[in-house]
C-alpha cells in the first residue's frame, strides 16, 4: 500500500461524487427534484410565527445561515446580503426576499432575532430571520453545503456561504466567502427578476 | 419501532452472550461507554490564527450498529417508505446514482447482496431510515470513538485500514460479519466507508482556506496541515473523504449505520 495509491482511492471516490448531476424532476409536492423546498422542515420567524421554507417560494430569495452571537463572520455575511440590497435594481425591491438561517437552537430565540433584525436595521418587510431545533437547521446545512460545527466558545464555527434561490427553490447561484461586492450574485439575481420571477 | 424499543434491543444485545452471537449476524445495538475522544483535526486558535490540537472531547454512552445496513434491511425500509424508493427520490436527497446496484426499486438484486451493507445511498437517506429506527447516525466524533476502541489493538486497525485502501474495489463490499472490537463493534473497516451526522464540519477548514479555489485541492490541503497525529494515515483519509461529500452524493464505496443516545 502506498501514499499514492491511497490518493487514487480517494481520487475515484471524488470522481463518483462528482456525478451528482441528477436532472430535476418535479415531485409530488410540485417542486423540482431539486428545489429546497422539498425539505419539510418548520422554522419560526422573527416574529414567532411558524414557516415552512417553501412561504419563500414565487420569488427570487437571498438566503444564508449564521447565528445572531457570532462575531467573526456572521456580520460579513449580512452585510454582503445588505449590500445586494442596496443594489436591487427598481422595482424589484419588493420583490426580492432575504432569509437568514441560525445554527444556534438555543439561544437564537425568536425575540433574540427581531432584536438582531432591529439593530441592523433589516427591513422586515423584506427580511426575515429564522431557528429551527437543531435536526431542521442541520438538514438546511447538508442540502445549501455549509459546512458547519459546534466550536469550543459557545459559538460555531462555519462557512460563509450566501444561495440565490429562484422562484422555485432551485439554487441559482452560490457565493462562497464574503466578499466586498456581490457582483456576481447580484448579477444572477438581476437575471432571474428579468426573466420574472 | 420506538426508541425504547430499540434500547431494549441494545440491552439484550449486550446482556446476554446468547443475544449478542446472535446480533453478530444479524446486526443490531451495541452500547458504547462513556469515555474521552480526541477529535483528528486541528483547528485555528480563537486569537492567533496558529492551528491547535483540540481538547479531548467527553463522549456519552451511546447505541450503536454492530453492523452497516445492510440491502436486506434498507429494502424493508424503501418497502415501508416509498418515498426512498430510487425511482421517487429527488436529486435535493439523492443524486442519480442512488441505489445505483439495485436493479428496481424494491430489488436489490442477487439474494447474497442481503447480507452486505447498503451504498449508494445519501446522506439523507441514511438519515432518514435511521430516524425510522428512534435512531440517528453516530456523530463522526462517535464513529471514530468507536473505531478507536479505548487504544485496544491500534496498530492492527491502522495496518488493516492500510490493507483495505489499497485493494481494488470493483466487486464491492463483501458481507457483514467476522471479529467484532473490545466494544462489540464490526466491519468499521474493511468494507465500507459510512457517513456521520455531521460529515462535514471540517470541511470549514478548506474553505477558509481556499473559498474559490480548487475543490479537491482545497480539501487535501486543508486536512493534511491540520492533522493532530501525522502518522495516523487512515484517520487522515476518512477526514478528507468525509469533507469531500455532499450530503445528496451517493457512492458505491459509501454506506451507513445508525446509533443513538444511551439506553
Amino acid at each position: 500500500m502506498t501514499r499514492s495509491r491511497a490518493l487514487k482511492v480517494m481520487q475515484a471516490f471524488a470522481a463518483v461524487a462528482a456525478l451528482a448531476l441528477g436532472a430535476a424532476a418535479a415531485g409530488p409536492g410540485g417542486w423540482p427534484g431539486s428545489s429546497l423546498y422539498n425539505l419539510e422542515s418548520r422554522w419560526t420567524d422573527q416574529d414567532g410565527g411558524s414557516v415552512a421554507l417553501d412561504a419563500f417560494a414565487g420569488a427570487p430569495v437571498v438566503v444564508a445561515m449564521g447565528y445572531t452571537t457570532c462575531r467573526d463572520i456572521c456580520p460579513a455575511i449580512v452585510a454582503d446580503m445588505m449590500w445586494v440590497e442596496r443594489h436591487l435594481p427598481p422595482g424589484a425591491t419588493s420583490r426580492v426576499r432575504f432569509a437568514f438561517f441560525s445554527f444556534d437552537s438555543e439561544a437564537d430565540t425568536p425575540e433574540r432575532l427581531k432584536l438582531y433584525a432591529e439593530s441592523h436595521g433589516l427591513d422586515p418587510r423584506r427580511w426575515t430571520l429564522l431557528r429551527a431545533d437543531d435536526s431542521a437547521a442541520r438538514e438546511l446545512a447538508a442540502a445549501l453545503d455549509v459546512p458547519w460545527r459546534p466550536n469550543d466558545r459557545n459559538g460555531f464555527d462555519h462557512a460563509a456561504v450566501l444561495t440565490l434561490l429562484d422562484g422555485k427553490g432551485e439554487i441559482a447561484f452560490q457565493q462562497r466567502g464574503t466578499q466586498a461586492s456581490s457582483d456576481e450574485l447580484l448579477g444572477r439575481l438581476k437575471g432571474l427578476i428579468a426573466k420574472g420571477e | 419501532m420506538g426508541a425504547a424499543a430499540v434500547f431494549v434491543v441494545a440491552i439484550l444485545a449486550v446482556a446476554s452472550p446468547a443475544a449478542a452471537a446472535a446480533g453478530a449476524e444479524r446486526g443490531g445495538l451495541v452500547t458504547i461507554p462513556p469515555g474521552l475522544y480526541t477529535p483528528f483535526q486541528r483547528v485555528k486558535a480563537a486569537n492567533s490564527g496558529e492551528t491547535e490540537a483540540q481538547a479531548p472531547e467527553a463522549i456519552a454512552a451511546f447505541a450503536m450498529d454492530r453492523a452497516p445496513v445492510t440491502n436486506a434491511e434498507y429494502l424493508g425500509f424503501v418497502t415501508a417508505h416509498p418515498e426512498w424508493r430510487k425511482s421517487w427520490t429527488k436529486t435535493l436527497f439523492a443524486d442519480g446514482r442512488y441505489l445505483g446496484r439495485w436493479p428496481a426499486d424494491l430489488d436489490f438484486g442477487h439474494a447474497e447482496a442481503g447480507d452486505r451493507p447498503v451504498t449508494d445511498v445519501s446522506w439523507f437517506a441514511a438519515r432518514a431510515y435511521c430516524k425510522t429506527r428512534g435512531l440517528d447516525l453516530p456523530t463522526t466524533a462517535q464513529w471514530e470513538y468507536a473505531l478507536a476502541d479505548a487504544g485496544r489493538d491500534e496498530a492492527r486497525v491502522r495496518a488493516r485500514s492500510l490493507e483495505w485502501f489499497s485493494r481494488p474495489n470493483g466487486a464491492g463490499p463483501g458481507a457483514i460479519g467476522g471479529p467484532v472490537n473490545g466494544y462489540g463493534v464490526g466491519n468499521l473497516i474493511g468494507l465500507v466507508w459510512e457517513w456521520t451526522e455531521d460529515f462535514n464540519a471540517y470541511a470549514i477548514t478548506a474553505e477558509s482556506r481556499d473559498p474559490n479555489g480548487n475543490d479537491s485541492a482545497a480539501v487535501c490541503g486543508g486536512a493534511a496541515a491540520g492533522i493532530a497525529d501525522a502518522s495516523d494515515y487512515p484517520a487522515f483519509m476518512r477526514a478528507s473523504m468525509r469533507a469531500s461529500l455532499k450530503a445528496n452524493y451517493t457512492a458505491d464505496m459509501l454506506g451507513f449505520r445508525c446509533a443513538g443516545g444511551a439506553p
